[in-house]
């Protein structure tokens, strides 16, 4: 395995970028030459990434099945913990959106006014995070890029965010953090009990996920730990209170980010961990989580409709979007995870430029209130023709890619749960409502000509901002083959896995070994105790013999 | 006599460090007008540290010296590292603040210190009660004066007071236990009450392991016996509450490892029971009433209970490698780097203990991400550290340890306890950084930074900076340093 270690130079590229950045010379006054190259210089790393990760593309062979341009190298040795980051189809899509989504932040970053070196160093720490987390294998690996997420979005909400930016700030990471550390408690019993069947310390999640030696209760408290500080990230309903604060307070970028890649951790953690890991018991919690999942979904189309502030609406329709997105996930079939997993892809690209239209409005009027505006299409018709594709694809319209994503999610989730599903159907019609009227509100109608008379149309910046955006709406609703292609034998081949390894948990005997074992341990390290203390005293009179 | 002059040469560090505090009240005697005492002092601990490395070679496990009153095992070996180390570290970041306070030039400062450190170096290497006894009063005793240097500052002397009775009364704890125990096994030696002691009078059994506990669980400052910790911490002179929270932190918790894991080993179910309560407690009043605190040294002084509490929880888990000793002193190392860098900044940014009732406020960090961007950087480091936060790596393996050993043992619900608090804690580190960053500092007149901080103070934050990111990214010798040193006694 002497090749070029792409995924790491694609983890840790931007990192490294935002040492550099730190390190940039000229640390004085941040005057607007200095920021204009810290800006083209942020845009070249996470161009390079972008790049970068198109070769994984170009490399990826969707027919095999298993994680590839894998890297596996020993880290701390002593606990088993590696250094082990490899791709499958389900990985790559989510890497490509990261990436892709980057420049477009950078580019985007133009109304950030102080700090914009602190500012764009944080994105690029952020991106190292999120690709780390998502092409972990290895238990501890995760966690370390999981927490690194938080730090820096901690700051772009907190120094560069709106009015209420602090309270937001903190309820995000103190949400994430609850949420994770009995995640942490989690992944050690996990670890420790297969420790005890095998004698093997490993935080792999290759081998963990074949463990066989937890009981179904065990297997429901350690889904329910993991499910939790995935549950929180997505958000899934009950748990979604931290968003809206984070959404509306955070700046144009982190916005886009935190809806575009942050939600879809929580969701892919749940693939990735909480599902292999523990079959029996997400077999058991599937009706919850499908539950909650379409609560979400009509719950946050409801509320985004009764919203006066534009970034607000946004905010909670991701919230009914991402419960369309678990919603398809745990149904789990081919096809509806599929969809799901196009789905997050394409709330990613939707609400992430719907969020960068909100910024550009906000930048040129600093109000987000949605009375405010009205008649804008006459004025500036560009950004409502752009408003519009995107309002569309949010909603799902044949011909944009959201429509793909919603139609796989609901023919494949109809078959596995059909109540759950029929009342999904009902947030689509939402969705629609809330979305067109805001369309309607803001772009129809009267123009009030003393409040929105000066507006200009987007310049050539946001236009090269929003033209790849645009370009994906339509590419990845006419033409998904390309994408599903890539994703189905992976899908497949994942949902194979964890349906067997289910059969065969179910079917083995149920598990005393554990106990047994258990017990044993608790002998030996009563003898253990008892040992160490002769020993002690031998060598106590072993030393004193000799003086 | 060769036997002598050999064991001698073993104690090498605490003698060094002795002779260095007698030395120093010498010179004061004899040298009139200013001279450099720190730099005379953190002479003698550079020889004590140097020393360590030396005689760490023949250390070997279970070695007694000098008629068995002292071990001269790996463990020791670990503490006078850690101690020498960890004391040099905070005399380098106190040194221009006790000159411009006019705390060293009364002289006996240094002096104490190095008495101090001396007898933290004996507490973790004593092999015998009474000597644990001696060296933990040569230990507090300088400490106590220590605490009542700044002489016009009200509430140092009241510290002062407040410690030295407290510390007295627990003292007298300790003794008594050490009494029962004597009463029970007829023996001193550590070594010879681990295997004397048994079940065969459980009351006394009972009462002197308890009163043992209580006396040590006092210096290590946990929950219930930790009233005098915020204030001791609080009054203190800032460079005494750095070296109290990390080397007299460090040197409480390496005697009481030792303690219960060899001289109470076999009566683990004994004890068992009131350390998971301790360190419950402590684990959650630290964090809890940290969340409350302006003053950010009593946030510190709070959060370094907490941490003591994540450290006690590594006492149930007996043994080396993937247990708690490994992690326990893993944690130290880690505590005493991140806690004496984020001292030293707040050394920089606050003013002197004269500044009145709210000098640590935690205002006086507003705006210091533009004011003085590479303290804050590298304070918001050492803050993410202790909550565990990546980038701060050190404290978050720390925990990762600490955690791991306490669920491999079985100590499932302490452990969620414990990474709950943990998370509470996150908010009350990120509101220093809020502080930094996130508030724009609107007072017209900027609160003076220290103006030149010395050479030491610089050489001294960039050690524990570096300390944090190399623990972080490499833990794997420590750890199996740490492993090997307490997987046999």
């Amino acid at each position: 395995m002497s090749e070029f270690p792409l995924l790491s130079s694609i983890v840790f590229l931007p990192l490294v970028g935002a040492i550099l950045l730190y390190l940039f010379p000229g640390f004085g006054p941040r005057q607007d030459p200095e920021s204009r190259a810290v800006r083209a210089f942020s845009m070249v790393v996470t161009l390079i990434t972008f790049v970068l990760s198109l070769l994984l593309w170009g490399g990826f062979n969707p027919q095999n099945t298993g994680y590839q341009f894998v890297e596996n190298k020993i880290w701390l040795p002593s606990f088993g913990i590696t250094y082990h980051v490899g791709l499958d189809g389900i990985s790559l899509f989510l890497v490509l959106l990261t990436t892709f989504l980057m420049p477009i932040v950078v580019l985007a970053s133009n109304s950030v006014e102080k700090k914009v070196r602190g500012y764009l160093a944080s994105m690029l720490v952020l991106q190292s995070a999120m690709l780390g987390t998502l092409v972990a294998l290895d238990m501890f690996l995760f966690y370390i890029f999981w927490e690194l997420m938080l730090a820096p979005m901690y700051f772009i909400i907190g120094v560069w965010g709106g009015k209420r930016r602090i309270y937001a700030a903190l309820k995000f990471v103190l949400y994430t953090v609850f949420g994770s550390v009995l995640m942490l408690v989690g992944i050690f019993y996990l670890v420790w009990a297969y420790y005890q069947q095998h004698g093997v310390v490993t935080f792999g999640l290759e081998s963990l996920a074949r463990f066989n030696g937890l009981s179904v209760q065990e297997e429901v408290w350690l889904f329910a730990a993991f499910a939790l500080a995935f549950c929180i990230k997505v958000p899934v309903f009950p748990f979604h209170t931290w968003l809206p604060d984070a959404h509306v307070e955070a700046p144009t970028g982190g916005s886009v980010v935190l809806a575009g890649v942050m939600l879809k951790m929580g969701l892919y953690g749940l693939i990735r961990l909480a599902y292999p890991l523990f079959p029996r018991a997400a077999e058991l919690f599937t009706p919850y989580l499908a539950g909650l999942a379409v609560i979400g979904v009509v719950y946050g189309a409801m509320v985004a409709w009764a919203q006066k502030d534009i970034k607000k609406l946004v905010a909670y329709s991701s919230v009914s979007h991402l419960g369309y997105c678990v919603l398809g996930f745990v149904a789990f079939n081919t096809v509806s995870a599929a969809g799901s997993i196009y789905q997050m892809l394409n709330h990613g690209i939707s609400t992430g430029a719907l969020f960068l239209l909100v910024g550009v409005l906000y930048d040129r009027r600093h109000t987000r209130e949605i009375s405010e505006y009205g008649g804008l299409a006459a004025r500036v018709p560009i950004f409502a023709f752009l408003f519009l594709v995107f309002t569309l694809s949010s909603i799902a319209l044949p011909l944009t890619n959201g429509f793909i994503g919603e139609f796989l999610i609901l023919a494949g989730s109809f078959q596995e749960l059909p109540g759950f599903t029929i009342v999904a159907v009902a947030g689509v019609v939402l969705g629609a409502v809330y979305m067109l009227t805001l369309y309607m509100k803001t772009m129809y109608g009267e123009i009030d000509e003393a409040k929105n008379g000066a507006l200009t149309d987007v310049s050539m910046r946001e236009l090269v901002t929003f033209a790849p955006l645009l370009a994906l709406v339509f590419i990845m609703g006419i033409y998904p083959k390309p994408f599903l292609n890539a994703l189905e034998p992976t899908i497949k081949n994942y949902i194979r896995v964890v349906e067997e390894r289910r059969q065969m948990l179910k079917s083995s005997a149920p598990m005393r070994t554990r106990q047994v074992a258990e017990d044993q341990a608790a002998d030996e390290k009563i003898s253990s105790v008892s040992d160490k203390s002769k020993t002690a005293l031998d060598a106590l009179i072993v030393k004193r013999s000799k003086v | 006599m060769n036997t002598l002059w050999h064991d001698m040469s073993l104690c090498a560090p605490a003698l060094i460090m002795g002779a260095g505090a007698l030395v120093l009240m010498m010179l004061e005697v004899l040298l009139r007008g200013p001279w450099p005492r720190a730099g005379v002092a953190g002479l003698f601990l550079i020889a004590a540290l140097v020393s360590t490395l030396f005689v760490n070679q023949e250390y070997e496990v279970g070695q007694t010296i000098l008629q068995g009153f002292i071990y001269a095992d790996p463990f020791a070996a670990f503490f006078n590292l850690l101690i020498c180390g960890g004391a040099l570290l905070a005399l380098m970041i106190g040194e221009s603040y006790l000159q411009r306070e006019g705390i060293e030039a009364r002289g006996e400062y240094y002096a104490l210190y190095l008495f101090s450190t001396t007898g933290a170096l004996l507490l973790c290497n004593s092999a015998e009660l009474i000597m644990l006894f001696l060296s933990l009063e040569i230990m507090s005793m300088a400490l106590y004066c220590m605490c009542g240097s700044a002489l016009a500052v009200r509430r140092s002397a009241e510290a002062a007071l407040k410690y030295f009775f407290l510390g007295s009364f627990s003292s007298a704890f300790l003794l008594y236990g050490i009494a029962v125990l004597y009463g029970l096994t007829g023996t001193m030696q550590i070594g010879a009450i681990s295997t004397a002691i048994s079940y065969k009078e459980p009351i006394l059994a009972m009462i002197g392991v308890g009163l043992m506990i209580v006396g040590l669980v006092f210096k290590i400052g946990a929950v219930p016996f930790h009233f005098w910790a915020p204030d001791v911490y609080d009054g203190a002179p800032t460079p005494v509450t750095a070296y109290m929270a990390c080397v007299v932190k460090s040197a409480a918790i390496g005697v009481s490892i030792r303690i219960l894991w060899v001289c109470f080993g076999a009566l683990f179910p004994l004890w068992a029971g009131s350390v998971w309560t301790i360190a419950l407690l402590t684990m959650v009043v630290g964090n809890v009433f940290a969340v409350k605190q302006r003053s950010v040294k009593r946030m510190l002084a709070y959060s370094s209970i907490a941490h003591a509490g994540y450290i006690m929880m590594a006492f149930l888990a007996q043994g080396g490698t993937y247990e708690g000793g490994a992690a326990a002193l893993y944690y130290l190392v880690a505590y005493t780097v991140m806690t004496l860098g984020a001292f030293a900044v707040l050394l920089a940014v606050t003013q002197g203990p004269g500044g009145g009732a709210f000098s640590d406020d935690i205002s006086k960090f507003n705006g210091l991400g533009s004011r003085r961007p590479v303290l804050a950087i590298l304070m918001s480091l050492f803050l993410l550290s202790l909550a565990g936060i990546p980038p701060g790596m050190a404290g978050l393996l720390g925990k990762f340890y600490v955690f791991s050993a306490a669920i491999k043992s079985g100590y499932v619900g302490l452990a969620i306890v414990g990474v709950l608090s943990s998370a509470i804690s996150c908010f009350y580190y990120l509101r220093v950084i809020v502080a930094m960053y996130f508030v724009e500092d609107e007072s017209s007149e900027v609160s003076p930074v220290l103006a030149a901080p010395s050479a030491y103070f610089h050489g001294a934050i960039a050690v524990c900076a570096a300390g944090v990111v190399f623990l972080g990214i490499f833990p794997g010798w420590l750890y199996s340093f740490a492993a090997q040193v307490t997987e046999r006694f």
